[in-house]
């Protein structure tokens, strides 16, 4: 049997009278790629935020190791083990490449301020295993020779590396990224790919992505979700949704 | 890896020499009352640059901190006769808790909002100065402030006050330049760019602004007991808006979250109203007119924080 980490149950969020996402359910298994496609304006981004915390649901239940989390707060999200990245790069401009990591680990946020002050040698030891840690996932996003450098001077793709680096340094178990490959060439994307699936790899956890690449969806994902008008039109694996005539529809329009 | 920088002893020597070479002047007691009030606004700079550098919270109050910390160790060292050494840390803990306090609800506000809220809370403090008259005199001051001592011997002349205030100083900039330099000043500058970035990677804005602003007001009140020890009298015109405006200014014109920063605008901004007495009517004018110049040719100040050292969390191992 499959262990199951996230489930969503009948997920509805509607804003005023606009139902953003419509009783959408499905769930993730341990270790899985899920990608989740749809045009523009299916809800793809506020199912992320509703995820994350920004959002409730309206009604229904998101489940996260068979806990509901309907209501937790973003932060309290990260600590179960929630990370994202953004769709438009959220990164501190002025912190180094390093900074933009460390302030994401749990170590850099837990050391109190007295231990700052008297700086004994226990809370070097800390920081340096800390910074140790943060270099890792630097390396494995092909950073660790920019950690000098300003956030905000990387070239685009390099930044939307940086910030899945730092959503790693959470710790997560459930890793949301948001558009990695938009704005990518087809080089970067090539390398992107590499990085997710050495991270699925290396530490055996779910990541959730939304693209709009199909290539690149069919390439990673284990498991496919769409979402069209906020509603879940199907889901299952590459080649099952890439025919399903309810997604050509959604995507291409119907015959005249 | 402790490596003393190559001006930090000879500027050592300076700062330790200083009331000597004062004393060859007519005026040595004017110079180093001006020398103790550059400590004294180099402590109060530094604190408010944690909460508008470091927090990126427009606060517009900071007077009131530091007039909360002037009275607090004035009224214990008058009233019950606390020693100095008791009535710093005492005034650094209430105005501390006050500064907890007015932060609590007023953190939820951003920008001009917040800027207003503590602007008031200033007037309020001031008010409340001049008015509980039981308590604080109204607006004829506290008079008579006991000299701190030291053993047997009392830090009565302006060089013992000299002294006093330049170990406090180099203490509170030493303890907050640890502070700012560690997980939580990284914490707080990503707090300051971007709240919906900080809360996505587990950090709550709300405990971290909190904390900025308790320990912003805890230095103002440090900043506060040296300043009543040091006049021997404490009244409300010392703690008018002004005063928070003077101390905002000091921490734009020297560079928002930079400590050296900090030191020079608030050098900078003590001395030359002082070195410009000599065109009287004029001088605030001109005072403003370099504040104006300044922020339009070089918006980050003198000791930006561009200028920061990077990576200061811990060695990389290169």
């Amino acid at each position: 049997m499959t262990t199951e980490i996230l489930r969503l149950d009948e997920v509805t969020v509607k804003f005023g009278g606009l139902v953003a996402v419509n009783q959408v359910s499905f769930h993730m298994n341990k270790g899985e790629i899920l990608a989740l496609i749809g045009p523009n304006g299916a809800g793809k981004t506020t199912l992320f935020n509703l995820l994350t915390g920004i959002y409730t649901p309206t009604s229904g239940a998101v489940l996260y190791k068979q806990q509901v989390v309907n209501k937790l707060k973003p932060y309290k999200r990260v600590e179960m083990g929630i990370a994202r990245t953004f769709q438009n790069i959220r990164l501190i401009k002025n912190l180094t490449v390093l900074e933009n990591v460390l302030v994401a680990h749990q170590g850099c946020n837990s050391e109190s301020v007295w231990s700052s002050i008297f700086l004994s040698k226990k809370t070097k030891e800390n920081r340096q295993a800390v910074v140790n840690e943060c270099m890792e996932v630097l390396k494995i996003v092909g950073l660790e020779s920019k950690i000098d450098e300003f956030a905000g001077n990387l070239p685009y793709g390099e930044q939307r590396l940086l910030e899945i680096a730092r959503a790693m340094a959470t710790k997560c178990q459930l890793l949301l990224l948001d558009e990695p490959a938009a704005g990518m060439n087809s080089q970067e994307k090539k390398q992107l790919v590499d990085v997710i699936r050495s991270l699925s790899q290396k530490y055996n956890i779910e990541i959730l992505l939304i693209e709009h690449d199909i290539r690149m969806v069919m390439s990673i994902a284990d498991r496919i979700v769409v979402l069209d008008h906020g509603k879940k039109i199907t889901e299952g694996i590459g080649s099952e949704v890439q025919n399903n005539p309810e997604v050509i529809k959604a995507y291409l329009g119907e015959d005249i | 890896m402790k490596r003393i920088k190559i001006w930090a002893i000879p500027a050592a020597i300076l700062l330790l020499m200083l009331p000597f070479v004062v004393q060859m002047f007519d005026n040595a007691d004017f110079l180093l009352r001006i020398a103790v009030m550059i400590g004294i606004y180099i402590i109060l700079t530094l604190s408010l640059n944690i909460i508008v550098g470091y927090a990126g919270q427009f606060a517009l109050g900071h007077a009131a901190f530091y007039g909360i910390g002037a009275y607090t160790a004035a009224l214990l060292m008058v009233n019950y006769d606390v020693s100095f050494w008791l009535a710093l840390p005492a005034a650094a803990i209430v105005t501390g808790f006050f500064g907890f306090l007015l932060g609590t609800p007023v953190m939820r506000l951003k920008g001009d909002y917040l800027g207003i809220v503590t602007l008031g809370f200033g007037e309020i403090v001031r008010l409340i100065f001049v008015n509980w008259i039981d308590l604080t005199n109204g607006p004829m001051g506290i008079p008579g402030i006991p000299a701190p001592s030291l053993g047997s011997y009392t830090l009565g002349s302006n060089m013992d006050f000299y002294y006093l205030v330049l170990v406090v100083t180099v203490i509170s900039v030493l303890i907050i330049r640890r502070i700012v330099q560690s997980g939580f000043g990284l914490n707080l500058l990503t707090v300051r760019e971007d709240e919906i970035a900080a809360e996505s990677i587990g950090i709550r804005p709300m405990k971290y602004k909190l904390l900025a602003f308790t320990i912003g007001a805890l230095f103002a009140g440090v900043a506060g007991a040296l300043f009543a020890v040091t006049a021997m009298f404490v009244s409300p015109d010392s703690f008018q808006y002004v005063e928070s405006v003077n101390i905002l200014a000091m921490v734009v014109l020297g560079g928002t979250a930079s400590i050296p920063g900090s030191i020079l605008g608030a050098t900078i901004l003590t001395v030359a109203p002082e070195a410009l007495r000599f065109i009287s009517d004029y001088r605030l004018i001109l005072l403003g007119l370099i504040i104006v110049l300044m922020m339009v040719y070089k918006p980050s100040g003198f000791w930006g924080e561009s200028k920061r050292k990077r990576n200061f969390f811990g060695m990389t191992g290169r």
